[in-house]
C-alpha cells in the first residue's frame, strides 16, 4: 500500500500510521508501514522497533503532529523552514517537501499518511489525485483496527472465562471440604453428649442434663447452618436448565407437604391456576419452598392463617417495591408473581436486610430459622434474570413479589 | 440373619466409636471389623482368600491412602467381590459424590446425620436391612 502511494505520488519515502490516544487523551501515531530508511545505527533501531509494532510518534509540534491536531492535510514544500516543523533525527535523510494526509473512515479519524520529497513538492492536485488510494488505505486501517479490537475483546472474554472457571472450581472444592469436614466434628459433639447422658446421666443433676441438651441443640443448629450455607453455594454453582415449569402445581405440592407435617394447623391456601414459567425446575422449587415455607412459619401464631400464591394483574406495585427492588428501574411488562400471607410481617424499615445471608428480622425464640432462605431465593431469581422484593407491615403480613426474565421468552 | 461380619471403612476414631455404639444399641451381634483407610479395607477383602467376605461394607468416601470411591471401584472390578453389597456411609451429600458412588455400583448411599439419635436409627435400619431383610448375592458368583 505504502509502495503504491510512494510510486503514484512520486515520493522518496513515507509512512502509514494508525492514530491512538493516550489515557490523557493526547493523540499519537503508531507506525503500520514505513519506508526502510535505515541510514545509521539509530534509525536501524527505529526500523526494528517498527517491525516489532512499537514504533510510536508522539510529538505534536511537528509536521505530522499538525495533521493529528487539525485533522486536515498538511503541505510543507519548504519543510526545513516551515514553522510547524519538529526537526528530523540526526542522520535522517533531508526532509525537503512533506505531505501529511489524515485518514478518515466512517467519520472517524483513524490514522495519518506521511509522504516526503516529491520532486517539485506537493499540491492540492496531488491530494485529489491520491484520494482513492488514501480512502482505501483508511478503510483498510479501520477494518484492521476493528478486527484487532474484536480479537482483543475475544481474548479478554476467554481469559475472564478461565478466571471464572477457576474461581468456580475453587468454590466447588471449598464447599466439598465444608460438606465433608465441618459436619463430622458436630456429629462427634452431639454423639458424645448423648453418650454422657446415657452412661453418666445418673451423676448429673437436672441442670447438668439441661446443659447437655443445649449442647446437642446447638450442634443441630450448626448442622442446619452448614447445610443451608451449602445449599446457598450450590444454588450459585449449579448448572441451570431452562424448561417450562408449572408453578401452580409446584406450589400445590409444597403446600400439601407443609400441611402433612403440621396437621393440627388451620391454614387457608389459595393457589391461582395456570401459573407457568421458564426456568430451572429444581431451583424454582427451592424458591417456592422457601417463600411458602416462610409464609407457613410466620403465620403459625394466626388462628385464621391465609397463604396465597398468584400473579399480579396490571402494572407493578410501586410504593415500597422500588425501594428494595433488586435491580433496574426499566418498565417491566412481564408477569409478577406474588406470595402473600397474613402472618407476623415485618417492619419495612428493616427491609434492606431481608435478602442478606444470615440476616433475620425475628428473634429465634419467636420463629426459628437460619436466615439463609431469602438469600437463596434472591440468588435463584437473579440467576433467572428476575427481581424479588417484598412489602410488609408489622403484625399484618407480608407479600413477596418476584419476576423471572425468562418468563415470556427464552433468551438462550 | 447372617453371622458374617460387617466391614466398616472409616478413618475418624470418634466416628468409629459412635458407629460401634450405635450398632451395640441396636443389638446387632455381627462382628464389626474396622479398616481405618482404603488400603486396609482392600487388604482385608483380598489379603486372605480363606477368610470369606463380610455381609456388607460400610464405606466412607474421604479416606487416607486409598479413597472410598477407589475402594468401591476395585471391589466392583474384582470377580470375587463384584457383587458384595457396599453402602456408602459418609458426611457429604454433594451431588458429585452421590452420582459417582452410584455410577461405580454402590448399593446404597447414606448421609450420616449430625444427630446421634438419627444416626443410631439409621444404623439400626441399616443392620436390619442388610443383615436380615436383604438376601445376599450367592458367594462366588
Amino acid at each position: 500500500m505504502l509502495k503504491s502511494l510512494l510510486t503514484v505520488s512520486g515520493s522518496a519515502y513515507g509512512f502509514i500510521d494508525e492514530m491512538f490516544h493516550t489515557s490523557e487523551g493526547k493523540p499519537y501515531l503508531s507506525a503500520r508501514a514505513i519506508t526502510d530508511i535505515s541510514w545509521n545505527e539509530q534509525t536501524r533501531g527505529m526500523y526494528a522497533q517498527f517491525v516489532s509494532g512499537t514504533l510510536n510518534f508522539t510529538k505534536l509540534e511537528s509536521l505530522f503532529g499538525a495533521v493529528m491536531t487539525t485533522g486536515k492535510p498538511v503541505i510543507a514544500n519548504n519543510a526545513p523552514n516551515d514553522p510547524r516543523r519538529g526537526g528530523v533525527p540526526p542522520g535522517h535523510p533531508a526532509l525537503n517537501a512533506f505531505l501529511g494526509l489524515p485518514l478518515h473512515s466512517n467519520n472517524r479519524f483513524v490514522g495519518v499518511i506521511g509522504l516526503a520529497n516529491r520532486p517539485g513538492g506537493y499540491s492540492e492536485e496531488v491530494i485529489t489525485y491520491l484520494q482513492p488510494l488514501v480512502q482505501a488505505c483508511a478503510n483498510l486501517l479501520a477494518a484492521w483496527r476493528s478486527e484487532r479490537q474484536r480479537e482483543e475483546a475475544e481474548a479478554a472474554l476467554a481469559s475472564r472465562t478461565i478466571q471464572l472457571e477457576a474461581a468456580n472450581k475453587e468454590l466447588e472444592a471449598f464447599a466439598y471440604s465444608v460438606s465433608h469436614d465441618l459436619r463430622a466434628p458436630l456429629r462427634g459433639i452431639d454423639g458424645w453428649s448423648h453418650a454422657l447422658v446415657e452412661d453418666y446421666g445418673g451423676k448429673l443433676d437436672a441442670q447438668g442434663r439441661e446443659y447437655l441438651a443445649t449442647v446437642c441443640a446447638e450442634t443441630q443448629r450448626m448442622g442446619r447452618l452448614i447445610d443451608d450455607l451449602l445449599q446457598l453455594s450450590r444454588v450459585t454453582r449449579a448448572e441451570m436448565r431452562r424448561e417450562p415449569v408449572d408453578l401452580s402445581a409446584l406450589a400445590g405440592s409444597i403446600l400439601a407437604g407443609l400441611r402433612q407435617h403440621d396437621r393440627q394447623r388451620q391454614v387457608e391456601t389459595v393457589v391461582a391456576p395456570g401459573l407457568t414459567a421458564t426456568g430451572d425446575p429444581q431451583l424454582l422449587r427451592l424458591v417456592l419452598e422457601n417463600l411458602l415455607g416462610n409464609a407457613w412459619k410466620f403465620t403459625s401464631k394466626r388462628a385464621q392463617a391465609r397463604i396465597e400464591f398468584g400473579r399480579l394483574a396490571g402494572p407493578l406495585p410501586s410504593a415500597g417495591a422500588t425501594s428494595i427492588a433488586a435491580s433496574g428501574d426499566a418498565p417491566y411488562n412481564g408477569t409478577v408473581f406474588f406470595i402473600r400471607d397474613n402472618g407476623a410481617g415485618f417492619d419495612m424499615a428493616h427491609a434492606a436486610k431481608l435478602f442478606g445471608a444470615f440476616q433475620r428480622l425475628h428473634r429465634p425464640s419467636e420463629f426459628p430459622g437460619t436466615g439463609v432462605g431469602l438469600a437463596t431465593v434472591q440468588r435463584i431469581i437473579h440467576r433467572h434474570g428476575g427481581r424479588v422484593w417484598a412489602e410488609a407491615a408489622q403484625d399484618t403480613g407480608a407479600t413477596f413479589y418476584f419476576t423471572l426474565a425468562t418468563n415470556e421468552s427464552n433468551h438462550d | 440373619m447372617t453371622k458374617r461380619p460387617i466391614l466398616l471403612v472409616e478413618d475418624n476414631p470418634s466416628d468409629i466409636q459412635l458407629t460401634q455404639r450405635a450398632f451395640a444399641k441396636s443389638n446387632i451381634a455381627n462382628e464389626l471389623v474396622v479398616a481405618e483407610d482404603g488400603q486396609a479395607a482392600l487388604d482385608y477383602l483380598f489379603g486372605d482368600p480363606g477368610r470369606g467376605l463380610p455381609a456388607v461394607v460400610l464405606l466412607d468416601l474421604k479416606l487416607p491412602r486409598v479413597e472410598g470411591l477407589e475402594v468401591l471401584r476395585r471391589i466392583r472390578t474384582d470377580q470375587r467381590t463384584h457383587l458384595l453389597p457396599v453402602v456408602i456411609l459418609t458426611t457429604s451429600k454433594e451431588e458429585q459424590d452421590m452420582v459417582q458412588s452410584y455410577q461405580l455400583g454402590a448399593n446404597s448411599y447414606i448421609r450420616k446425620p449430625v444427630s446421634f439419635v438419627e444416626f443410631s436409627e439409621a444404623v439400626a435400619r441399616l443392620g436390619v436391612y442388610w443383615l436380615a431383610l436383604n438376601e445376599a448375592p450367592p458367594v462366588g458368583k
